[in-house]
């Protein structure tokens, strides 16, 4: 059998098959281009498997005027996005916007939700803009969540008329399909040993083949971290560790996400999640999981005696100052890095957003500033 | 019918139990499990919470999860494993719990 | 109660009694948790309160138990019955439930001493209520004294179930027929493991003997079964099965299945154990040393848990990890550990002579795991075959990732009767053995706890 000179060749190679990387690789496969995606399954690194599902805007963007831009148009361009995506691979991905919020408990913990939305407030006035986001009493959330009863020390929260949650595993499922369906390549179980710049293209080698690329896209969340030791540089990406639980089957009975709390589709409720530099640990704890448990109890006293099924951890992949990098790295053209914590919100701008960027167009205004020379990286 | 009955134990004294508002005399050795299956005249313990299908311990040792029914208000407790008291409350599970108070 | 303890020794079967025994024989601080009400484990289950029908019923393999009961309540060993351990981590801390509040606590040592469970083999309505472990049955038996209200169809393969039969026909239950799935083949590939067994013809005796009562019983016997299923709108009504090539069907309301025995491997894999794969008998266990120590200095598991060997077997390897331990806190007298130690092992060395003998003469059927695509795999969250191979068809290559994409191994037992199926369906899927894959993630608590209860635990930090 005659091997096609062609088949191993790609327009584009994107390392990476998570949220960021299905995302991105679906819209350069409906710009035209020919790609591979590639993914390691790994047990530790996989981000993608373990993310809490909200897509959210509400909090976002303190200190950083063009995130909270980018995450807002996000939340605002998923409806869209998530309509593609059904009618394209028929998944129901159980997309809910419209209502979100983030509750407070006592007396402190409201003062510094106000004070922070006052601040992303503010941020956005300067430029002429608006937050998506309100300030409201305990009544007002009483209000909005109706017959639910909220513990005695919930004080209020922050609330958004745009955000929402979302089925992760689903999405993901979708995205990949919708993926396949356009023509894109999918290699998994691969490993990527080799990464090589040559004359106009770069060499990718896993175990089982080797290929060639014209651009590729560095999208492998905490892989990235050897991936660009490959080619020599040290990025500022460290791992963040967040444990959640999630309960047996409840009925319906929460109408909308709370940023750690969330009813699921079917019925589980997800609670969640904790902030740890461990490193890349990833075990659970039963200090933090009885602190989980508590705090959901305190919001909603119901919650009693529902059981815990499953808890696990995993880890967040997070740049020195939180925000997402978007970069073509400097001494590799055509090689880009991307990476950011929150890619279940971003899914619809980094499928509508970056390809045109990596296939040769203007890099966007929206992701100017999420450059990697901001961290005096050496490379 | 059901698809347990009590072999003879001579040896053994009873208690009273209530199974879904009936009395039920069982030996006091009896599981609550088994109680239900052979005194209960009932073929399940509960209601799968996905789908509502009937569902009977498989395993009788605490692995399986079919067994999980509510004692004395407790929900989920392994009724293959948990022996009968005297006025032990027992009941099926067949709906999935309520968040609300 | 005290924070920390000498050992502690989770599971009251005959290996954790017989540790407890001698452990605290040598003056160590011993503490049993077991989740059942009463010492026994599986195997001598509510053996305290059985009468004396029971056990002449039962025979001495069940009746031998008595005497272990007796003498780890006459040492006054500290024990917690209906002691649910929920979580075990690699420094010896221990998270257990009693009358639903938690309580954290350390052993300087750890037994894992909780046994094994009956392979769970999925097949087409294996949810119907009416179908039913074999062995499953036994043990109820043993903590219920309820046996089958009507006549049932018994099926599968191993020497439990020889022994159930034996027992369900002592009882006076009618055995409808008895379908064996034990493979063609199995007892000439057995063979060359013969002679040394032959070291034990007490022990083989005793299988020839349930065989032969078997045939004289006049049950039907049907062998070289090679699949079954079970029908019925919401309860087993009908059972249809092939044997010989033939296809078959009977009415029944109670269908006892037993496709062998697997070590329980929760806690070792939630403490990230390394763990062996046995090729024969198609199960993980986890890797320990002579005195089941593992290769972390605190954890050891002993008895079943460690490798399915049986009633006997597990007392003694209990026995060896209470000395290992003794040992390391300098409380067994050299002259002691110099007779014990060879004497336990000898004795464990003879009642394992027939061993490979009848793991291979019970070898499991190649197409075991092979089922159908609609029988539901994850009876928690109903999952069916058809849906696995169809999200391994769409890429996914690895157990974990199945889970996450179809819920399999995401309910209540959290994955222990799904876990086996899933690896050896994925391992067919992609032509690999099952020793390749990555078992499903085990994560505390690995019981269902309220959130209250857990909210409330007594953490071993919060102690004076």
């Amino acid at each position: 059998m005659s091997v096609s000179a062609n088949q191993n060749k790609y327009d584009v190679c994107v390392i990476g098959g998570g949220y960021m990387g299905a995302a991105v690789s679906l819209g350069l496969v409906q710009a035209g281009a020919k790609v591979l995606m590639i993914d390691k399954v790994s047990e530790v690194h996989k981000a993608s498997r373990a993310n809490f599902g909200l897509v959210w805007s509400q909090s976002k963007g303190s200190g950083n005027r063009p995130y909270a831009r980018l995450s807002e148009q996000a939340v605002r361009d998923f409806a869209d996005f998530a309509e593609d995506l059904q009618e394209a691979c028929g998944i129901d991905i159980e997309l809910r916007l419209g209502a979100g919020l983030v509750l407070s408990i006592g007396e402190q913990e409201f003062a510094a939700r106000s004070a922070a939305l006052e601040k992303l407030h503010h941020e956005a006035a300067t430029c002429g803009e608006t937050h998506p986001s309100q300030l409201l009493d305990r009544n007002q959330v009483q209000d909005l969540v109706g017959n639910v009863v909220l513990g005695d020390e919930v004080s209020g929260g922050s609330f958004s008329d745009i955000d929402g949650d979302v089925n992760p595993l689903l999405l993901l499922k979708a995205i990949r399909k919708m993926y396949l369906k356009n023509g894109g390549t999918f290699i998994q179980g691969c490993e990527v040993e080799s990464l090589l710049k040559k004359d106009g293209h770069y060499q990718i080698t896993t175990p089982t083949e080797t290929v060639e690329a014209e651009k590729v896209v560095l999208a492998a969340g905490l892989g990235n971290i050897s991936l660009c030791s490959k080619l020599g540089i040290t990025i500022p990406v460290v791992p963040q560790k967040g444990q959640l639980l999630v309960t047996e089957r409840v009925k319906p009975f929460l109408p909308l996400p709370f940023s750690g709390i969330r009813q699921t589709g079917c019925g589980t409720i997800m609670i969640g999640y904790t902030q740890e530099n461990t490193g890349f640990d990833t075990n659970t704890t039963v200090t933090a999981a009885a602190r989980l448990a508590r705090r959901a109890m305190q919001i909603f006293p119901a919650l009693l005696h529902i059981r815990v099924v499953r808890s696990w951890a995993s880890l967040r992949i997070l740049t020195a100052d939180g925000l997402p990098i978007y970069d073509e790295i400097a001494g590799y053209p055509g090689c880009y890095l991307l990476t950011s914590h929150s890619c279940v919100t971003l899914a619809s701008l980094h499928s509508s957003l970056l390809p045109p960027w990596i296939l040769g167009g203007q890099r966007p205004a929206q992701i100017e500033s999420f450059n990697l020379e901001r961290f005096n990286v050496t490379i | 019918m059901s698809l347990f009955k009590q072999y003879s134990q001579k040896d053994s004294g009873t208690v009273t139990i209530d199974f879904e508002g009936t009395a039920l005399q069982v030996p006091e050795t009896t599981t609550v499990a088994a109680a239900v299956l052979s005194h209960g005249s009932k073929n399940h313990t509960r209601r799968s919470p996905t789908s509502g299908q009937k569902r009977a311990p498989y395993c009788f040792m605490g692995v399986c999860h079919e067994c999980l029914m509510e004692i004395d208000g407790n929900p989920n407790q392994q009724a293959c494993i948990i022996q009968v008291q005297e006025g032990m409350k027992i009941r099926r599970q067949l709906d999935l719990p309520g968040g609300e108070e | 109660m005290a924070p920390v303890r000498d050992v502690i020794i989770i599971g009251a079967g005959p290996a954790g009694l017989s540790a407890a025994i001698c452990a605290s024989g040598f003056g160590l601080d011993v503490l049993v948790l077991d989740e059942q009400p009463t010492p026994g484990g599986q195997l001598y289950r509510n053996i305290e309160r059985a009468g004396r029908d029971t056990l002449q019923t039962l025979g001495p393999d069940y009746s031998e138990g008595l005497n272990l009961v007796q003498e780890f309540r006459a040492r006054g060993v500290d024990y917690r019955g209906g002691a649910t351990v929920w979580n075990a981590e690699t420094d010896g801390t221990v998270c257990f439930s009693e009358a639903g509040q938690s309580t954290q606590i350390r052993g300087k040592y750890i037994i894992i001493a909780i046994g094994a469970t009956e392979r769970p083999v999925p097949f087409n309505g294996w949810n119907l209520p009416g179908v039913f472990g074999a062995g499953a049955i036994d043990a109820n038996f043993k903590s219920s004294g309820t046996i089958p209200g009507s006549p049932v169809v018994l099926c599968g393969s191993g020497p439990l179930l020889l022994l159930v039969i034996g027992h369900l026909a002592g009882l006076g239950v009618e055995i409808s027929t008895v379908l064996d799935t034990t493979p063609r083949g199995n007892l000439l590939a057995a063979l060359p493991f013969l002679p040394r067994a032959l070291r034990r013809t007490d022990y083989l005796l005793k299988g020839v003997r349930m065989l032969a009562n078997l045939k004289r019983s006049g049950i039907t016997h049907t062998k070289n079964v090679t699949e079954y299923a079970a029908h019925g709108s919401d309860c087993l009504e009908r059972i249809s099965y092939t044997a010989n090539g033939r296809s078959h069907e009977i009415g029944s309301d109670l269908f006892l299945v037993h496709e062998g025995i697997i070590p329980r491997c929760d806690f070792t894999q939630l403490l990230g154990l390394k763990h062996l794969w046995d090729p024969v008998q198609r199960f993980w266990y986890p890797k320990t040393n002579q005195f089941g120590a593992t290769a972390n200095e605190v954890i050891y598991v002993a008895g079943d848990g460690a490798y399915v060997h049986g009633g006997i077997p597990a007392t003694l390897k209990g026995r060896l990890a209470a000395l290992d331990i003794a040992e390391k806190c300098q409380a067994l007298p050299p002259d002691e550990k110099a007779k014990m130690i060879p004497q336990t092992e000898k004795k464990l060395a003879a009642e394992l002579a027939p061993r490979p003998f009848v793991d291979a003469m019970y070898k499991p059927r190649t197409n075991l795991y092979q089922t159908a695509d609609q029988t539901m795999i994850c009876r928690c969250e109903e999952v069916s075959a058809g849906e696995i191979r169809q999200t391994i068809a769409e890429g996914c290559r690895e157990p974990n990732e199945i889970k996450a994409l179809t819920r399999c191994g995401m309910g209540s037992c959290q994955g222990r009767m799904c876990g086996s199926a899933l690896s050896e369906i994925v391992a067919e899927a992609l032509q690999l053995e099952p020793e390749v894959l990555q078992p499903l993630t085990i994560r505390a608590p690995v019981r269902n706890l309220s959130l209250v209860e857990l909210s409330e635990v007594a953490l071993l930090e919060n102690s004076d």
